[in-house]
């Protein structure tokens, strides 16, 4: 049931939507607090800095709220593709930290790039996922 | 695991939404029970046999 008919499915868009508005509003306004310099307090700018992250977990809120909402099978499905999601982003970091150790070739990965990288294979994960039940 | 789903369903003429909307499930979920590539868990199972009026073994075969 992941249809925007069902009402379920519904309320997580539109929680989803008033998250990602959120987000990128404090991001937006945390980026030009920051870059005004006018605060010098260490504290304080990383408060600053991980604002858009609360609205995030609003979204994240959403999505939990709506698994629970979605019946076993696709349950099962997006379980899956979180694992498979998950695991595949923690062994490639994991592999990728031991092969720039080991050279100079390979350049720096932010950790800001997770979170997108769990989220997108999460998507790719749960479409191959349900293929299979096809 | 092997069961009667579409047989039944076909009997009544319900289409996967129509068996899926009585069940409470997405018709996803129907079409993978019915193909035999998801087992239901024993509350749908029981669901399932209700809608049909009929017991879980007469609709699902763990042999199959």
């Amino acid at each position: 049931m992941t249809s925007a008919s069902n009402p379920h499915a519904r309320r997580y868009m539109l929680h989803m939507l008033l998250a990602m508005v959120g987000y990128t509003a404090l991001l937006f306004a945390s980026i030009t607090v920051l870059r005004g310099e006018t605060i010098t307090n260490d504290w304080l700018r990383i408060i600053i800095a991980i604002s858009p992250v609360f609205p995030a977990l609003y979204g994240l809120h959403a999505f939990i709220t709506f698994f629970r909402s979605m019946d076993e099978f696709n349950r099962a499905v997006i379980s899956e593709a979180n694992l498979i999601s998950a695991g595949a982003v923690a062994f490639l970091s994991f592999a990728y930290a031991f092969a720039q150790q080991a050279s100079d070739l390979l350049p720096e990965i932010g950790l800001i790039w997770v979170l997108p990288a769990i989220v997108g294979g999460q998507g790719l994960a749960a479409c191959i996922v349900r293929a299979r039940y096809r | 695991m092997k069961n009667r789903l579409k047989v039944l369903r076909a009997e009544r003429n319900w289409s996967q939404a129509d068996l899926a909307d009585r069940a409470g499930v997405s018709r996803q979920a129907i079409n993978a029970v019915e193909t035999g590539k998801f087992d239901p868990s024993l509350p749908l199972a029981f669901t399932l046999a209700e809608v049909f009026g009929l017991k879980i073994e007469d609709i699902f075969d763990p042999k199959g």
